[in-house]
């Protein structure tokens, strides 16, 4: 895990760096950063063994609708 | 917005090997535990409802020519609740790359390579996949060109010399089917392939003619492969065998001998698989970059495919192993994508024939 | 430049996840296994297993540079299949290559007792192969697992080889006696017959010795008929003289040997081309199955001190026809007798459509009641390269 965190947080860094010295646009920048950090959380839920499992929570839902 | 073209034959052989891609190695094993030897039958009525769904999402595409689905979301559904319809396909099409991957690293890691870490598989093909997704649609329209008939040929080569176990005994009783019950136990198959195939709705704007045709053809000649390859799995490997096995198409290619000499030829099929594997991700993943990047109006795909490779390589460990995935396909994978291949589209094309009459007045 | 800098740094990255590490397999690490012996002990219950494995650096010797033992058993035994694999490591220096086994011999005891959980977990590897020739053994196994066989100095090619040749020149045994074909008969009502072979033990077969002397008589493993397997239970045998009946009547005999006696002569036949057309009716409340067999006749041997005319051709022929049916006969009638539904057609009637069938098969062993309808059309190709006899004093 400290591994994934430190290759994480080196490439996130670098990737900000590069993106901001060709003069992106926020938006960009902001949707990387969102997508950047929904990845980062999956990975660490994984390494925590509390797995992010949508499926559970969508047969739930079809379970409750009753469809 | 890209300003790729692809051709109408382009677009059928991206329709066809989506729709066959992992379909063909995963589905006929669980078709004929449930069917026995009827089960190429199938086929043909799941088939006659994908291309039946086809037709409803390009009559909504109709309405909106030149633009994705993702597009037609916002515009029909306005900036909010098209906005969150989008994102539902987006998540959806995220959703779906992730299971792809997922098929691939069990397959390699049960058969092939089981000391492997589940994750290289799947990071080492999404490496790739990302960089055919930042080059963009027309390359991955022309490396499919290339591969099809490629893997074609070979996959026909390899039937070929498993004929000499055919035994047509194995069919019988022939045609005892329950049909109603068999439709409703069979139902997931309606989701998973074709149902899946509304990712390539986002390709619309971009085939230079004949979108529709190449579509549901590619659709069809997919769904009459399956039928074969049913068929075949049925009469080399039998139904008792077929039935029990994850992978029957690799356990009868694991049992080709030419001779004395030619054996373990089963990375051959692996290598088809692999390919098939690489076109039906990088269309889901390209989708997926595509839609984020026409939602919220970017121009780069770059910065938007890498931080999706992490999210999809963790996605695709959300289920344990290959038991939890079969039984999740078989209670809810058609009541969920029902939702993306029916109610969406039903009301994007309601708000879309509102939002025109209102025009018109 | 840039740009390739990149890419080089990329492609250095690249390499570093490769993947072969973990699954990487070095040739001389590996027991590459040729023959397995299974058998069961009756006071423990315990799985015993011979792996005979290949010494690699004898199959590869020069003819004349000392002959070494081609291959090595060892024996292993734990009370349940899994562990097996598990305390093989514990004798074997080297990893075990199950992919490449070439036959497989089970003791009839081992049979008897049902072979379910050694063919569940031989399905569920991924590297091991049901396509391995399955063959019983009522020997004591530790002798035919520690026999050198001559010739073919692998006994487990020697097995393999003894099968493929004998289906195609004596029918005394199909190719379709492999572990896939008894799974595949798990789930039914028909049996399936794997072939039995026997050893004749000879004191000095387990040394290399063996090679050097001239007598090769005896210590080889002979055909010594067939198990008959209901599922995966071997709940009889079938005589070596009645396994080319067996294949005869289910169609998959390429070729069949015969001896009719005329004029108290005997001319020894060889039938090929053999087509076999089945059809199972209902005929007057009982089931009647129709056996129609065409063959090619070749004379190997004639005995006879007459001409060969054609009204002698039609003799011969003539017996041929009868007495392979009345043996068809018989042995359908034997089988029937022990309840062995050796040829599917409790399967069949089960598959048909119409009332009288299902009436019929509310009734148990409904099949027993099946008669048997067998002609044998024949045609003489050849007859060799002499026409007549000679006659001698």
């Amino acid at each position: 895990m400290t591994g994934f965190i430190i290759f994480f947080m080196t490439s996130f860094g670098l990737a900000i760096f590069f993106m901001v010295r060709m003069k992106k646009h926020a938006k960009e920048i902001s949707i990387f950063v969102t997508l950047a950090l929904i990845g980062f959380t999956v990975w660490i839920a994984i390494f925590m063994d509390k797995t992010i499992n949508p499926y559970r929570w969508i047969a739930r839902v079809i379970d409750i609708t009753g469809l | 917005m890209e300003q790729a073209r692809i051709s109408s034959w382009q677009f059928f052989l991206l329709t066809f090997m989506y729709v066959l891609g992992t379909t063909f190695f995963l589905r006929p094993g669980g078709l004929i535990a449930v069917a026995r030897q009827d089960a190429w039958m199938i086929w043909l009525w799941t088939g006659a409802i994908g291309v039946a769904m086809a037709y409803l999402w390009m009559k909504l595409a109709a309405y909106y020519p030149g633009l994705s689905i993702v597009q037609v979301c916002t515009k029909a559904g306005g900036k909010l609740a098209g906005g969150f319809i989008a994102m539902c396909y987006i998540g959806f099409f995220v959703q779906l790359a992730s299971w792809v991957v997922r098929n691939l690293g069990d397959f390699m890691k049960s058969t092939l390579m089981p000391h492997t870490p589940i994750t290289v598989f799947h990071v080492m093909i999404l490496a790739v996949v990302c960089y055919a997704t930042v080059k963009g649609l027309e390359s991955i329209a022309r490396t499919n060109e290339m591969l099809t008939p490629i893997i074609l040929l070979t996959f026909i080569i390899i039937c070929f010399l498993m004929l000499p176990e055919w035994n047509t005994d194995r069919f019988q009783p022939a045609f005892r089917l329950e049909v109603w019950k068999t439709m409703k136990e069979t139902r997931n198959v309606i989701a998973f392939p074709y149902i899946e195939s509304i990712v390539l709705m986002m390709m619309f704007p971009y085939v230079k003619s004949r979108q529709k045709a190449s579509f549901v053809w590619g659709m069809t000649i997919a769904t009459l492969i399956l039928v074969a390859v049913t068929a075949f799995t049925v009469g080399v490997l039998g139904v008792t065998r077929a039935s029990h096995e994850t992978y029957p198409l690799y356990v009868i290619v694991q049992e080709i001998r030419i001779g004395s000499l030619i054996e373990h030829l089963e990375a051959s099929i692996t290598v088809i698989l692999l390919v098939a594997i690489f076109i039906k991700l990088s269309t889901t993943f390209y989708c997926a970059v595509t839609g984020i990047c026409q939602l919220f109006q970017l121009t780069d795909r770059t910065w938007v495919a890498v931080p999706l490779t992490l999210i999809v390589s963790g996605l695709s460990l959300s289920n344990e192993n290959v038991v939890e995935n079969i039984s999740w396909d078989k209670r809810y994978v058609f009541e969920y994508e029902l939702i993306f291949g029916l109610f969406f589209p039903l009301l994007l094309l309601v708000l879309a024939w509102l939002r025109k009459r209102r025009v018109q007045h | 430049m840039r740009s390739k800098k990149l890419m080089l740094i990329f492609t250095i990255l690249c390499l570093c996840g490769l993947t072969g590490c973990w699954d990487m397999v070095e040739i001389n690490q590996l027991a590459i296994g040729s023959l397995i012996g299974g058998d069961i002990d009756p006071k423990s219950g315990n799985q015993i297993v011979y792996y005979q494995i290949v010494n690699p650096k004898a199959v590869t010797a020069q003819g004349g540079a000392g002959i070494k033992a081609p291959v090595y058993t060892y024996r292993v035994e734990a009370s349940s299949i899994a562990e097996l694999a598990l305390k093989s490591s514990e004798s074997l220096p080297r990893d075990l290559f199950p992919d490449h086994y070439q036959s497989h011999l089970i003791t009839e005891r081992s049979a008897r007792q049902g072979l379910r959980p050694f063919l569940n977990f031989l399905e569920r590897q991924f590297n091991r192969r049901t396509d391995l020739y399955l063959i019983i053994t009522d020997s004591p196994l530790s002798d035919v697992m520690n026999t050198y066989t001559l010739l073919e100095r692998l006994p487990g090619r020697s097995l393999r080889s003894l099968i493929e040749l004998q289906s195609k020149s004596s029918g005394r045994v199909s190719r379709k006696c492999r572990v896939k074909d008894l799974v595949e008969n798990m789930e039914s009502s028909i049996l399936t017959v794997l072939p039995m072979v026997a050893l004749q033990t000879l004191k000095h077969a387990s040394s290399t010795d063996r090679y050097e002397k001239i007598n090769a008589n005896g210590g080889e493993l002979r055909l010594s008929g067939g198990a008959v397997f209901k599922q995966d239970r071997m709940i009889g045998k079938l005589k070596l003289t009645q396994m080319p009946l067996y294949y005869l009547m289910k169609g998959e005999a390429k070729v069949f040997y015969d001896t009719v006696k005329l004029n108290s002569n005997n001319v020894d036949l060889r039938a090929t081309k053999i087509k076999v057309h089945k059809k199972l009716s209902y005929i007057s409340g009982r089931p009647v199955w129709r056996l129609d067999i065409h063959a090619h006749l070749q004379i190997m041997s004639n005995e006879q001190q007459q001409k060969l005319t054609t009204k002698n051709l039609a003799e011969i022929k003539e017996a041929f026809n009868r007495q392979t049916a009345a043996k068809i006969n018989d042995f359908f009638e034997q089988a029937q007798s022990k309840r062995w539904d050796l040829f599917g057609l409790e399967g069949q009637m089960k598959n048909k459509r119409g009332k009288e069938w299902a009436k019929a098969l509310q009734e148990k062993d409904f099949w027993r009641q099946t008669k048997l309808y067998c002609t044998i059309n024949s045609k003489i190709t050849d007859i060799g390269e002499i026409i007549d006899p000679y006659r001698g004093n």
